[in-house]
């Protein structure tokens, strides 16, 4: 029996993930090898620190055109957290706190669990951070130095949330997730992952 | 320098550079030297880490002043008053050093009863000719003895009224306290504490110097003003010791060098008097006459002949008076302002500036730039076009209006060729070539050489020349290109003609034609084939300071002159620790540090002449033998320094009724302007100076960008009182107006200057440097078109240090 | 290797600016084209083509008129905050002399050291796209020459040499020593005449930036921890928790 396939991210979704997700790892990549000196080998990916800076300031450009969309496209998904979100969170994360106690009556997800609508804000309030302080790192001069000062605490601040955060979902699309790539690469999941992943998700 | 000469023997700084470190206190007056003789403050710095105090009189605090103990301000043109005010402090406190006036000056001296002095005008003023008959400044002479010499009278009690201890006493007595702040507009608190200090220098021992620059000489009283200082460093026995002296610092490496070569219209090399028409018509006129009798100016004979025997060799001889009939004899006074006068009223046709910038540098300079334009031909020889090559493209003039034919020759710069230069302590140093000259630069010598042979062969085919002999006959085959710099210096040196072998010094020279000597003050430079001692480079190890073998000091390597004086008649030094010369009592003969500058070996015998001798003339160069605190001969304006106000002055002389210095020369052409005294409409006192950033008329500096970067616009300083009453701030573009001109410069507002308080009156004052033309990348406006054409009694230096102007805010 | 320092006696500076012409001559820095506006002072402010200079200040109290002089280039500072807040290794490196050497070939031009200096010394080179400030004549001190900044200095104000010495005869001197303990010491330090430090144009107690501190002591490592404690974390959640998280919610969807 072929499996029924649920469309669950529009193409204008996926576009504005990607376009989101690979300036970010590129920034994440040129920028973390100037985070820290035991990181600067990651230069040599790009051919030297220079070339380096350079991508990293041609797709700071891109990562921020793309933000406002970036914020618009997934606001309905993942922008509200309810009060059945919270009640999600409470029981140890849906379970991914697997604590016995707390997950007893835990409501079932929906269309997105309350982790990723967190991992959503994480990447909304971080980026604009990137945004904001970015730039006054990018054009120092003429600023007041305690603002540029205080930009690159706030830069490496978004950087250490954004990536931490980055790896739990990079973790939980692919290895923790079976089936979840799907729905960014494809745009649809089938009825069974929908059902066990996102049992609230009121399929049209 | 002409200050020097009267007072001590010899036109030159005395003492040297390195010595100043040897100095208890170091006044410096009319120079600001850490900023134009920069390499002067390493020494300044060595006595004052020894304790030494520097005392800075300027009429701006500048960047020496910021080092000083003491600075105290002076209105530009009064140093007279300041240090007859110093001389009268002495003499009424009884602070000199009694045993060297005795003894080393013409203080017991009797002086011609006719000798007088009223109301600013000393006796034998003849006011039409605007000159001073000094017959009645001389010494009463005694009555000839059995061998027919007369010596000069003296009173050893000092009470003779026509002593020169009383005639001093009584000249400077008006120079009070209260006298010297009202005219110099110093608070009188700090001329005391100045007067204070300095005077401990009086005391056996101690050690005071003197040093000076354009800031004393660029006055219409400017070798007074040298001959002031002279004085009172006589008072205070302070020349002929170590860290002493009256050092006059010359204001380019090689001024020095250039005077003693003679780069001057009344002087040949070695300040031998240039042959004069009137005077000197021939040979013997002029030995007898310049020939003193007595010092060791009776040997300028030998000096004189052997000069003439360099300059034509072989072709002069005893029969022909040693060709000093194909010398020119001077008729006139072609000093700067008199040539320039003479080019503007047309009577000079061609004219050749070689490292001279007088667009920039010459006073009155709209006058002086008008008189370039009636020049048939210029030649022009520099680095970079200076604004004299370019004067007939100068902004506001139609070059098509001026028919002067310029030529530009390209010099190179001193790091691009060999030579010597002499520095103002009087070293002679050799400069070697650093690295090759660019493009078709040449060096000055190898123009010269190539310009004179190029003229002697027109001479040579030319059958209807005009008197071709001094030309045709000259001593000069120096070689193709850059002449042979060994054969110069050896000529330079002096030799023997009968065996070419060089002269060990110039006491070998003889008036007989059997030596040749180019410049009798540097004959000992080369004593021995092959040997230059210009190029020694030994560092001194222990001694103060004197170096001896670095290099080469005239005369005859003596580092400190008249140096018999730092010790007393009995040969031993005032101070033990800086001796330089002393008598050892016990094995009867001299020891030296530097060379003697007395009669202390018997030159035949080799035998030590005892102190007792050489006490009675130190000065050696003097027909009596002693320093001058009055000079019979050799002032053209007085036998001791008056002060005089500056020809352009806010205020009348309080300390006579003769308000300029009565011998001075004025000019009449139509752009020789002076404003009157007290002038309403140019109420301010201006002065010109240099900053340590740029050389003279900057040719060198505005065309090197680090340097223009670091003082790129000419600038005017002024109070911040001046700039409040006159709506300026500082930045503005302002106007500086003389009665001659205007200049545009930036305000550059300070609290560095400040009014002077002259008897009641409020007198502002501004500064202007003078390095700017329109030639250059930086250029600027030509700080001389405001100073005036007057100059100096004696040396006809003009005055550039004080004038009068006005100041306006420009609007834009 | 002793550490070596220049000495600056402020009193003995005459502000003829030769260190300013020695430093463009040796290291072959161009000139800028500069106004006068009032003062001696130029050109107004470092810049990657003059990385010394002499400041000016005239005061006026009582009558009397002092012009103070100090000369201004990089302290080289032993706790140098441009060497922390340097991304790139080798760029900006604390030498065993004590030099605050900057790598032109490895400056990548990120300006963090321009921001993050306590004195405002490194200057910006926009064409050049690089960080510029003294080092020391680095190339002349390790061939046994003097700075050429010291060498043509002829007040006597610039003294070189081991820095202990010049801590040593410092303190025989009257006046006041700066820089032998701040930012733990200095390679540049300052004899003044009064303990007024301000007066030329030095911060009294000068310190590394807070911020920098926080930046490159606490975060960094903060974030080395939890960026890499993070990809340990999923790795060792999906091994150990994920199968029993998967338990949990199966028998949950088994009840309902």
């Amino acid at each position: 029996m072929a499996e029924r396939m649920i469309q669950r991210t529009s193409v204008g979704q996926r576009l504005i993930h990607w376009i989101h997700g690979i300036s970010f790892v590129i920034l994440g990549l040129t920028g973390l090898a100037l985070f820290h000196k035991s990181l600067f080998g990651l230069t040599a990916i790009f051919g030297g620190v220079d070339s380096a800076r350079y991508l990293h300031r041609v797709f700071a450009w891109i990562f921020t055109f793309n933000m406002p969309l970036f914020i618009a496209v997934w606001f309905k998904d993942c922008g509200i957290i309810d009060a059945l979100d919270r009640k999600w969170i409470a029981c140890g994360m849906g379970g991914y706190l697997p604590i016995k106690s707390l997950y007893a009556g835990c409501p079932p997800a929906g269309k997105f669990n309350a982790g990723q609508k967190m991992f959503y804000w994480t990447a909304v309030l971080g980026g604009i951070l990137f945004v904001v302080s970015g730039f006054i790192i990018m054009n120092p001069l003429g600023l007041a130095k305690q603002t540029v000062r205080a930009a690159y605490i706030l830069h490496d601040l978004a950087t250490i949330c954004t990536v931490t955060f980055f790896f739990a979902h990079l973790y939980l699309g692919t290895l923790g997730a079976p089936g979840s790539l799907r729905a960014i690469f494809q745009g649809n999941v089938n009825e069974e992952w929908a059902k066990h992943h996102h049992g609230r998700w009121q399929i049209g | 320098m002409a200050g020097l000469g009267p007072s001590f023997g010899r036109g030159a700084m005395t003492n040297h550079w390195i010595d100043y470190r040897n100095a208890d206190v170091i006044l410096v007056l009319g120079s600001n030297t850490c900023e134009n003789h920069p390499v002067s403050t390493t020494w300044i710095d060595e006595a004052m880490e020894k304790g030494g105090k520097l005392i800075v009189v300027d009429p701006r605090f500048t960047r020496t002043a910021s080092k000083a103990n003491i600075y105290a301000p002076l209105r530009p043109g009064t140093d007279i008053a300041f240090l007859g005010g110093l001389i009268n402090y002495v003499l009424q406190n009884k602070l000199y050093h009694e045993e060297y006036l005795m003894n080393y000056s013409n203080v017991s001296f009797l002086v011609k009863p006719e000798y007088s002095f009223k109301d600013g005008i000393f006796s034998g003023y003849d006011k039409e000719k605007r000159k001073y008959d000094m017959a009645t400044w001389g010494y009463q002479m005694s009555p000839p003895g059995p061998d027919g010499k007369t010596t000069p009278l003296q009173d050893k009690t000092l009470k003779d009224p026509n002593c020169v201890y009383q005639i001093l006493k009584k000249h400077y007595a008006r120079y009070t306290p209260d006298m010297v702040s009202k005219v110099c507009g110093m608070p009188k608190e700090s001329f005391l504490e100045i007067a204070k200090v300095y005077a401990t220098t009086g005391k056996p021992g101690k050690a005071g110097t003197v040093l000076y620059a354009m800031g004393i000489t660029q006055h219409s009283n400017g070798s007074q003003n040298v001959r002031a200082i002279s004085e009172l460093q006589i008072l205070l026995g302070n020349m002929g010791i170590a860290g002493g002296g009256v050092n006059a610092q010359r204001g380019e490496a090689n001024v020095q060098g250039s005077t003693d070569y003679a780069l001057l219209f009344h002087l040949v090399p070695g300040y031998m008097a240039s042959p004069d028409k009137v005077l000197h018509p021939i040979l013997s006129d002029y030995l007898t006459k310049e020939t003193p009798k007595s010092g060791y100016w009776v040997n300028k004979p030998k000096f004189f002949v052997s000069l003439l025997k360099a300059w034509w060799g072989e072709n002069a001889t005893k029969e022909n008076n040693f060709c000093y009939d194909y010398l020119p004899k001077k008729s006139a006074n072609y000093s700067w302002i008199a040539l320039f006068e003479a080019m503007y009223a047309g009577k000079i046709k061609g004219l050749s500036c070689w490292g001279e910038n007088p667009a920039v540098s010459g006073p009155n300079s709209n006058l002086e730039v008008k008189a370039l334009g009636n020049l048939d031909w210029l030649v022009v020889s520099d680095l970079f076009e200076t604004e004299t090559a370019s004067f007939w493209k100068r902004p506001g003039v139609n070059p098509a209006e001026i028919k002067t034919e310029v030529f530009l020759l390209p010099a190179c710069g001193s790091y691009e060729k060999e030579g010597s230069i002499t520095n103002s302590g009087r070293w002679a140093q050799w400069r070697w070539k650093a690295c090759p000259a660019v493009g078709e630069s040449k060096s000055d010598l190898e123009m010269m050489n190539e310009l004179f042979e190029e003229i002697r062969a027109l001479y040579k085919k030319d059958a209807k020349a005009v008197f071709p002999e001094p030309i045709v006959k000259l001593n000069w085959d120096y070689g193709k290109g850059e002449p042979n710099q060994d054969k110069i210096v050896k000529e330079i040196n002096g030799y023997t003609i009968a065996d070419g072998k060089p002269v060990a010094n110039f006491t070998k020279l003889a008036d007989d034609g059997s030596t040749m000597c180019g410049n009798w003050i540097y004959s000992g430079i080369y004593p021995e084939d092959g040997k230059n001692l210009l190029k020694r480079r030994i560092r001194e190890k222990e001694g103060i300071g004197l170096n001896s073998e670095w290099a080469f000091a005239w005369p005859v390597n003596r580092r400190i002159i008249y140096n018999r004086c730092s010790a007393n008649p009995a040969g031993q030094p005032y101070n033990k620790d800086k001796w330089l010369v002393r008598w050892n009592d016990t094995e009867k003969k001299w020891e030296t540090r530097d060379v003697p500058d007395f009669g202390w070996k018997d030159a035949k015998t080799g035998e030590m002449i005892p102190p007792e001798k050489s006490a009675a003339n130190p000065y050696i160069m003097q027909p009596e033998g002693k320093a001058r605190l009055f000079t019979p001969v050799g002032m053209a304006d007085g036998p001791m320094a008056e002060h005089y106000e500056p020809y352009e002055s806010p205020v009348k002389n309080l300390l006579s009724g003769t308000q300029n210095d009565p011998a001075v020369k004025i000019w009449a052409a139509d752009l020789d302007k002076l404003a009157p005294v007290a002038s309403p409409e140019y109420p301010i006192i201006a002065t010109t100076y240099r900053v340590v950033e740029h050389y003279q008329t900057g040719t060198l500096t505005r065309n090197l960008p680090w340097l223009a970067e670091l003082m790129p616009n000419l600038f005017v300083e002024m109070s911040v009182e001046l700039a409040q009453a006159k709506g300026i701030k500082n930045g503005d573009k302002v106007k500086v107006v003389s009665i001659r001109g205007e200049v545009e410069a930036i305000a550059c507002v300070t609290p560095r200057l400040k009014a002077y308080q002259l008897n009641g009156k409020t007198v502002e004052v501004v500064g202007l440097p003078w390095h700017w033309g329109w030639a250059t990348a930086a250029p600027g406006d030509v700080t001389n078109k405001i100073t005036p054409h007057i100059g100096d009694a004696n040396t006809m230096i003009p005055e550039y240090k004080a004038f009068l102007v006005d100041i306006k805010k420009e609007v834009a | 290797m002793a550490e070596k320092a220049c000495l600056v006696d402020v009193t003995k500076c005459i502000a003829c600016r030769g260190c300013q012409i020695a430093c463009k001559s040796w290291n072959q820095l161009p000139a800028e084209k500069t106004t006068f506006d009032g003062t001696y002072e130029n050109p107004p402010d470092l810049s990657a083509s003059t990385v010394t200079k002499i400041k000016f200040r005239e005061v006026a109290e009582g009558g009397k008129v002092k012009w103070l002089f100090r000369k201004v280039q990089c302290f080289h500072c032993t706790d140098a905050g441009c060497v922390k807040a340097c991304p790139v290794p080798g760029a900006l490196t604390k030498l065993e002399d004590g030099t605050v050497y900057l790598d032109q070939n490895k400056c990548t031009g990120c300006k963090y050291c321009i921001m993050n200096c306590p004195f405002e010394i490194p200057r910006w080179d926009a064409t050049k796209g690089k960080a510029f400030k003294c080092n020391f004549c680095y190339d002349r001190t390790s061939n046994g020459l003097p700075p050429a900044c010291q060498k043509i200095c002829v007040g006597g104000a610039i003294q070189y040499g081991d820095r202990d010495t010049l801590i040593a005869y410092a303190k025989t001197r009257p006046g006041f020593l700066y820089g032998e303990k701040e930012l733990g010491g200095l390679h540049w330090m300052y004899l003044l005449p009064v303990d007024d430090p301000e007066l030329y144009f030095l911060p009294k107690e000068p310190k590394l930036p807070k911020s920098l501190i926080v930046w490159k002591d606490i975060l960094k490592p903060i974030g080395l921890i939890l960026g890499g404690g993070s990809i340990l974390a999923w790795l060792g959640y999906h091994f150990l928790l994920m199968p029993q998280k998967e338990k949990l919610t199966k028998e949950a969807e088994k009840h309902s």
